[in-house]
């Protein structure tokens, strides 16, 4: 993710930039309101973490404009005020969650996660129907159907309950035992039978959407375009 | 704060978390013929995601996980009363907690099958001796852990009253399995518009 940062305190910020770093997250640091007005004017991040008092331009002013733009993304607050007046304030002004200094920095990281997985669902439910899995393959949320090209894709009922899993748990490792309680009732399965029923599958499948994680099970990944 | 063992809080917190669950169960035991129902229709996925996160501390403390798994991209909303089904969820939950190998995965799957909806709670830990004898009040499969048995008796009462089937599978190869299977609430869900209105618009004429 690439994190936008409003903090005027040097030490704080860089104690969250280096440790949202060694998560994998780029942070864009600025110490002042008004470049972050500017930034955002050509820029959108995945992620907003703002200050409130900050120099030239507030960090609630900031937040009124970036909720504008981006209303969607989610936006923390951290400050030091615990006024219920700056919080209610805060959140009529759009910011998805509060919190208050000085917090543990894996709280910011759980808060963060959690706020973009939920907003990841909101936007997969709210808008197309269609998944897309790779150039050529689509899958159809309200019908439940599997599309190469604008075929429609002819599979046994258990093989499509097959992908109807996998689909709805993309860049998951499913394990013998989840296709199991899934397509199987939980039910006594031989795991050659759960094999030969995923190699069916995959040997339908005109690219390698689902792999095979020796060990731990499979996983259905998006193919993205080159 | 530094000078505060992080573990150790984290340990408090999930102990705290602990008695919550025996306070919420005493509290539903005391109360639940007094209080009137609410019925609301409820996200599934949604519920369980809440309670699982906040078990997800009292896991970590006992080196264990918690992964979850959705059988479909969209499952209807069910129609039970919230107090209810946290009972069920958070039992679920610490009883596969409480007996689990450490360190161990607990696996969640809730999804559809043959038109209904369920859930499943999977862990490992020691096998099951009876699986009748645990909905029973006041029984315990082991003596050595903390706890009433109170929790899968009220769970019990629970799915009898909204017609949830509980299938257990308690193997040492497969570890151990709880599916909730709610057939009342998918039904009610399809018929709902027409069996409410009817009965409702029967009353004014």
């Amino acid at each position: 993710m690439r994190i936008l940062l409003l903090e005027d305190e040097f030490m704080l910020a860089r104690s969250i930039r280096t440790y949202l770093l060694a998560r994998g997250h780029l942070v864009d640091h600025y110490d002042n309101g008004q470049e972050v007005l500017e930034t955002i004017e050509t820029m959108q991040h995945d992620f907003y973490i703002l200050d409130i008092n900050t120099p030239l331009v507030g960090g609630l002013e900031c937040l009124k404009i970036i909720n504008q733009k981006y209303p969607l993304i989610p936006k923390i607050i951290i400050s030091a005020y615990h006024d219920v007046d700056y919080i209610s304030d805060a959140f009529d002004r759009g910011c998805s969650d509060y919190l208050k200094k000085p917090f543990n920095l894996k709280e910011l990281e759980i808060r963060l996660q959690h706020l973009t997985a939920q907003v990841s669902n909101i936007t997969e439910l709210s808008h197309d129907p269609l998944i897309y899995l790779s150039q050529q393959y689509t899958f159809n949320k309200e019908t439940n159907l599997l599309y190469f090209g604008n075929v429609i894709q002819k599979f046994t009922k258990r093989e499509y309950s097959l992908i109807i899993l996998f689909v709805s748990n993309l860049g998951q490792i499913m394990t013998d035992e989840s296709i199991r309680s899934f397509i199987w009732n939980g039910e006594e399965t031989e795991s050659s039978t759960i094999r030969s029923l995923v190699n069916r599958v995959r040997a339908k499948l005109k690219e390698d959407l689902i792999q095979n994680i020796r060990g731990f099970g499979y996983m259905m990944t998006r193919i993205e375009s080159v | 704060m530094d000078g505060i063992d992080n573990q150790s809080l984290s340990a408090i917190e999930a102990g705290a978390r602990i008695i919550q669950n025996s306070y919420e169960d005493m509290t539903y035991l005391m109360k639940h013929d007094r209080l009137h129902e609410e019925m609301s229709s409820i996200n599934l996925v949604d519920f369980i995601t809440n309670r699982v996160q906040y078990f997800a501390c009292i896991a970590e403390v006992n080196e264990l996980s918690i992964s979850m798994r959705i059988g479909q991209p969209h499952i209807p909303n069910i129609n039970i009363s919230e107090l209810k089904l946290s009972r069920i969820i958070d039992n679920n939950l610490s009883n596969a907690i409480k007996y689990s190998h450490r360190p161990s995965e607990i696996n969640i799957t809730i999804g559809i099958f043959e038109e209904n909806i369920f859930f499943e709670v999977r862990n490992h830990g020691p096998i099951i001796v009876d699986k009748k004898k645990i909905f029973e009040r006041f029984h315990r499969e082991s003596l050595y852990k903390g706890g009433y048995g109170i929790g899968l008796s009220i769970v019990a009462q629970i799915c009898e009253e909204e017609n949830i089937d509980i299938k257990i599978s308690s193997t040492p190869k497969r570890g151990t399995s709880f599916r909730y299977i709610f057939k009342n609430a998918t039904r009610l869900q399809h018929n709902s518009s027409t069996i409410t209105h009817t009965k409702s618009a029967g009353g004014k004429a």
